[in-house]
């Protein structure tokens, strides 16, 4: 990982791709947050609990969403709405990142995930030149999965009932992404 | 997992299996950490530094062995001799447990691991109530996995390259048991 990962992060607070901006959190997108943060279908696969009202929408981009770096509101260029958000965590012992994203059910089915995915793949290996990005998702959610492997991830496992979400064990699909992975060509043309 | 997972634990400083006692470290213990601590091939695949002297295997009681509860020193009952460490680590939030261990190479295929992890796995299961253990090896130490494999934990996944060890990537080779598997082979 570059020793500059908070100024690149930083410099990379604003990421454009063909159809959407990865930006920071404002506090113009309460509505937006409720509107994923309430509904049950969009919660069933994420550990956070969501939200209910537009105060409690307002204190997560205070409390969470404004307090770090490596957290992007996923935004429809065209519309101007907030469909979700993806987030990095560094982890520097091992030189890796692990990343999660929620997507607002409504615009599911239409390679948005992938989209952003795909972008911040590209900052964490040429940007923060970390060595593997890992993720997972519950069973039962194999469109994460579809979306994981539809950007170069690999899938490495299935841990059975390691989380306890909502009150649920849940079984956790680990997917991974080596830096050779990454940067090795699809075909080698010998 | 039981809301006294403390007082189990200190209820079980001291575990005997048929031919291992599991015990709290001991000052005197010192001589028997150094052998395995300073023995290149028995720390090759742990994150674990390792000792070169008796000062520091010392200071791994002080610092790190009587750190919390949930360490015990493996002792070979016959001769005496701790020829090893099994450490459990509570996941409250997920109702699980994962362990680490080290065994001194002079003692590897004999079975001890084994003996040791499996009454560990039942103080986990039967007395804590846990609802899932896991653990990782490293690639090239297939040895652990099977051990893992004789006390009935599962082969669950390799992530590549997960871990950087001494400078080196390694692959996390993953082993849960949940509690259905736990009671249903009993």
């Amino acid at each position: 990982m570059v020793k500059n990962h908070n100024e690149v992060l930083y410099k990379n607070e604003q990421i454009e791709t063909q159809r959407l901006i990865l930006r920071k959190f404002k506090i113009s997108d309460t509505a937006d947050i409720l509107e994923y943060g309430s509904d049950a279908e969009t919660l069933e696969h994420v550990g956070w609990p969501g939200l209910s009202t537009l105060e409690e929408a307002q204190a997560i981009i205070y409390d969470r969403y404004m307090a770090r770096n490596g957290l992007w509101a996923i935004q429809i260029t065209d519309t101007g709405k907030v469909i979700g958000l993806i987030n990095l965590h560094l982890n520097h012992d091992h030189d890796k990142v692990a990343l999660g994203y929620m997507i607002n059910r409504q615009y599911w089915g239409m390679g948005y995930a992938s989209e952003a995915l795909k972008a911040v793949l590209y900052l964490c290996f040429e940007g923060l030149r970390v060595n593997r990005v890992e993720a997972e998702h519950y069973t039962g959610n194999p469109a994460s999965g579809r979306v994981m492997e539809k950007v170069g991830m690999k899938r490495e496992g299935v841990t059975a009932k390691s989380h306890l979400v909502k009150g649920v064990f849940r079984d956790v699909v680990l997917y991974g992404i080596t830096w050779d992975d990454y940067f090795r060509p699809a075909v080698l043309d010998l | 997992m039981v809301k006294n997972y403390n007082e189990v634990l200190y209820k079980n400083e001291r575990m005997t299996t048929e031919r291992l006692v599991l015990r709290k470290f001991e000052e005197g213990d010192a001589t028997d950490i150094l052998e395995y601590a300073s023995d290149a091939e028995t720390i090759a695949n742990l994150i674990w530094e390792g000792s070169t002297t008796i000062e520091e295997a010392k200071a791994n009681i002080y610092d790190f062995y009587w750190s919390r509860n949930g360490i015990w020193a493996i002792r070979h009952a016959e001769s005496g001799k701790v020829i090893g460490c099994i450490d459990l680590r509570l996941a409250h939030d997920d109702d699980k447990a994962t362990f680490g261990y080290v065994l001194n190479r002079n003692y590897w295929g004999h079975g001890y691991m084994t003996e040791a992890l499996k009454v560990v796995l039942r103080l986990c299961f039967e007395q804590l109530k846990l609802n899932r253990v896991e653990a990782n090896h490293f690639d090239g130490n297939a040895a652990s996995g099977r051990v893992m494999e004789k006390a009935g934990m599962t082969y669950e996944g390799t992530a590549r390259q997960a871990e950087k060890v001494k400078g080196v990537f390694r692959d996390c080779v993953k082993y849960g048991i949940i509690r259905d598997d736990y009671l249903r082979q009993k």
